[in-house]
Parts: structure tokens; sequence; C-alpha cells
């Protein structure tokens, strides 16, 4: 129904997980959990023009989504630590909105996962 | 000698704790649920290091996970820490960084007396957690002293019975001349084949070996079986020596010199057809007695190699006092060689060193045409590695030796 890519690498979430789906599972809500606090901060960090917790929590976000296999927000993750490690707070918020907008992607994309395995 | 497991192989986690120092809380979260997957009696968490230290204070860890990148205190600085404690587990480090990092990492370990014995690759994977636990790791040493295996913990009557059994046997890994592309010696590595399936490699049963006092039997098992081998070779019509990898815990002993001596004699065949290969080490001739049968197997014939040269302590300084009659660059210098310009100054040298001195300078860890072209540019006289063959059963080498005599390999241009 959408041309879009899929946000979640689903071969590559195999090797991770050892293709358990109960680890699988519990790895999509702990994602969503863990996620919601980091972007919070991320958030925060940007309102207080704070770029070394922007980086901090910007570097968090990325491992997670690594590990997850969302390369896409993996990416933007990346793109918003590498500006907040220069510094350059004008265009971390440049990036935020293409992050939020992952993000947005990969937890509605977990959620509906998730309720699918149950 | 170092080598890479195969993946295969699972050790059994079921006996053993783990502590896992992670400050990114989503990898923390991973590699426990992995660990406590894959059957790990217990997995304790630490946010950073002196939260880890305070866990190895109050409990007995087998394992720890440790990530390297930390805030305050980083993964080295733990690892230096966990040195003056008493209960020092085995360390496996996590690492986005790449094989020189983790090769220099793993040579602060060991002056540190810490054993490291694998690194894992972040992102932290099911995949990856496997691979790690079962040895495999790029610049990973077999570390002489580890308190125990951590793969398996075999005691002495079964350690006793596999080489009784036949289970424990020496393969044989291609040196090549660097110019000709012809066999010049083969190396003897002890592989343990288990009956249930799968074959060990020394880095895992090395310490149970050494462990459970065996290293003497197992030394004299090895030789034997090498030196057996370079004889049958050489009946074939394939003149090329053999090395054997000699621990630095048997050279104080006074059998080494004489029985070695009486096997060349008794298989047919001359001290110079056998290099001894010594690793250095702290241990390692450090001691009048080591130097002494170093001296003495040297005035016998026996060739004398000093292996992975320029990773341990004071290379130059076991080069002036004990007689080489050959030199084998580092795997880590080699492979480093084709990027880096500190690598290849390395290479360089030992290369010209050896030549000054009269003597062989092996390139070991040659997996490509390109490592081979360079190493050969930068004057290496012989060449090991995957690129010419791993370590293989007898007849597959001696079969590999009459292809080489027919067809020597071409040395790329």
């Amino acid at each position: 129904m959408t041309h879009e890519k899929p946000c979640l690498d689903r071969a590559a979430l195999v090797e991770v997980t050892g293709g358990n789906r109960d680890l699988e599972r519990q790895l999509f809500r702990h994602f969503v959990g863990v996620s919601s606090g980091d972007a919070a901060r991320l958030r925060r960090a940007i309102s207080q023009r704070d770029c070394g917790q922007a980086a901090l929590a910007a570097h968090r976000l990325r491992g997670a989504s690594s590990t997850l296999g969302a390369a896409a927000l993996a990416d933007a993750c990346q793109r918003l630590e590498r500006a907040a490690r220069d510094g350059r707070m004008d265009l971390v918020e440049a990036h935020i909105g293409a992050f939020e907008e992952q993000l947005r992607r990969v937890v509605d994309y977990l959620s509906k996962a998730d309720g699918d395995a149950d | 000698m170092r080598e890479t497991a195969s993946p295969h192989i699972q050790p059994d986690l079921a006996s053993l704790s783990f502590l896992v120092v992670e400050d990114d809380p989503f990898l923390r979260w991973m590699l426990e649920q992995l660990l406590l997957r894959a059957g790990a009696a217990r997995v304790a968490c630490a946010p950073d290091g002196d939260a880890g230290l305070e866990m190895l204070e109050r409990e007995r860890f087998d394992m720890m996970f440790c990530d390297l990148d930390m805030p305050r205190m980083d993964g080295i600085e733990l690892m230096r820490c966990l040195a003056t404690g008493t209960r020092v587990p085995a360390v496996i480090v996590c690492t986005a960084h790449d094989e020189p990092l983790i090769a220099a990492v793993s040579g602060i370990a060991k002056a540190r007396g810490v054993p490291l014995v694998g690194a894992i690759a972040k992102p932290v994977t099911a995949a990856n957690l496997a691979a790690a636990l079962a040895g495999q790791m790029s610049g990973y040493r077999e570390q002489p002293g580890l308190p125990h295996s951590v793969l398996s913990m075999v005691d002495a009557s079964t350690l006793a019975a596999a080489m009784q059994a036949g289970e424990v046997h020496a393969w044989f890994q291609p040196k090549i001349d660097i110019e000709m592309g012809h066999l010049a010696g083969g190396e003897a590595l002890a592989r343990w084949t288990r009956p249930g399936g799968g074959t060990l490699l020394p880095a895992q049963f090395l310490s149970d070996i050494r462990r459970e006092g065996l290293m003497q039997p197992f030394t004299l098992l090895i030789a034997r079986q090498a030196i057996r081998g370079c004889a049958s070779w050489r009946r074939a019509g394939i003149a090329a020596p053999v090395s054997i990898n000699v621990d630095p815990d048997v050279f104080a002993d006074e059998w080494l010199v004489e029985e070695l001596s009486t096997i060349v004699l008794e298989e047919g065949l001359c001290p110079r057809d056998v290099i001894l290969e010594v690793t250095e080490s702290p241990a390692a001739v450090s001691s009048p007695r080591d130097l002494e049968t170093l001296t003495r197997l040297r005035m016998r014939g026996f060739g004398l190699a000093i292996d992975d040269f320029g990773t341990g302590y004071s290379s130059m300084s076991q080069l002036v006092r004990v007689p080489y009659t050959e030199l084998k660059i580092d795997r880590s210098f080699v492979q480093g060689a084709v990027t880096r310009k500190t690598c290849r100054a390395v290479v360089r040298s030992c290369a010209d060193i050896a030549a000054t001195l009269g003597i062989a300078s092996v390139a070991e860890g040659i997996e490509t045409d390109g490592e081979w072209a360079l190493t050969r540019e930068l004057g290496c006289s012989m060449a090991q590695g995957w690129r010419f063959g791993k370590a293989m059963p007898w007849a597959r080498f001696v079969g590999l030796a009459r292809q080489l005599r027919k067809a020597p390999l071409q040395a790329p241009a």
C-alpha cells in the first residue's frame, strides 16, 4: 500500500536475536521504552542549547537503532550526533525533523509487529 | 602462531557467571538478554567501571564483557584496576574499533596479566556473541597463565585420555618462499578433534594443559608427530623443514634438549630439519636457564624462530641474546602494512634486521595477494597465511607440497 522502504531490516534482526521470537518481542518493547526516554533527553538538550547532552543522547539512540537494524533512523541519529559534536546547534535543529519522522515510523512499525506476534 | 577459531564451536555457558560493564543501557540490556538465552548461569550488569570493580570485590565472575569507550573510566583503565585485584575474570572487550586498536588493547591486557580472551564487534548480535565466545577474535593472542579456560575447563584425566586416544594431533600450515612461490616449510599446529565433533584450536585447550601440568607430554606428542610428518614428506621428496611451537613453560626443563634430539634421531632426521618457534612473552627467555636451553638446542643444529616478532617483550634484546635463525613478523604489522605507513616501516625494518643478520624473515598472516606483493617488496624472505593455506592434516599438506613442486605459485606483480 505504500512504496516506502521498510524501516527495519528483518533479515539483520534475525542475526541480532539469533531468530529467537521472544527476544525479538522483548527487544521491540525495550527499544520503544529506551528510545522515548533518549528522544526526550535529546529534545530537552536542544531546548537548553546543550550540545554535549544532545550528542550523548543521539549517540545512544544511534547504538540502539543500529542494533535493531533500523538503518535510516541510525543514519538520522548519526547526523544529529555529528552536528552536536561539532557544536553546530543550527545543524542539530535542521536534522531533528528527519529524526522525529524516522523514529515515529520505527515505533509505529514495532507496535504493529508486536501486536502481530502476539 | 595465532589462530582464529571456527564459529561453530559453542562453549557451555551453564556453569559460568558473567559481568557486563557497558555504559550504554540498550547494549547492556542486549548483552544480558543474549547471554541469559545462551544459557549463562548468572549475568550481572554495571553501568561503568567503578560499579564493575565494586561488583568484582563482592562476587567472583568467570568472565567480564567490557566496553572500551566509557566515560570516566574507559575499558583500558578498568583492566589496569582489574589486574591489581585477586579475582581476575577472563575479559571480552566490546568495541566498534578496528583491528589495530584491538591488537593494542590485547597487548596492554597481556602486559597487565589480564586474560583477554576475545573481542565482540558492535553492534552486539547473537552471531557476534557466539563468535566471540568461541574464541574468535582478530588480533587475539592466547594468554599464558590464564586462570582457567573459560570455554571448557577440561580436567587432567580427560586431557590425558584425549592425548592417549590420538585426539590431539599436529596439523601443518605451509610456509612459502616469498620470491619463488614454492614450499619453504611447514608449521605444526596442535588440534584437538573431539569425538563428539568439532576441532579445537590450541587457544581453546592450552590453558587446560598448562593448568593440569601436562605441557611436557603435550609438547613431546606434538613434536614427535611433527618430526615424523617431516620425515615422511622428506621421503616423498619434499625437502622442507618443520616448525614446532615451544611453550615458554618448558624451557626451564632439562629434558627438552635431550628428548628432541632423540626423536629427531629416531625419525631419521637432522636437527636442522626442525625449527623451534619461541613466542615472545614476559616469561620467555627471562632466566639464564631458558637461554641455556635455547643455546644448547641451537648448538645441536636446531633452527630457532622468534614468533610474533615485534609484539612482545624486549624483542630487540631477545634477538641480541638468543641465537635465532628465523624472525617471524607478527601478522598485525603484516596486515596493517597495506594501509598504514607505520606498519609498513615496522615490516621493512624487521626484514632489514633479518637480512643483515643473515637469517630468514617470515611475513605471518598473509591473506591476500596485495599483502604478499607488499611484504615481498619490503624484503621478507618467506610468507605464511591463509593465502597459501590454513593448517591441514598431514596427507593434505603433502598433496599441497607436491602440487607446489610441480607448479610453484606465481608471486603477484
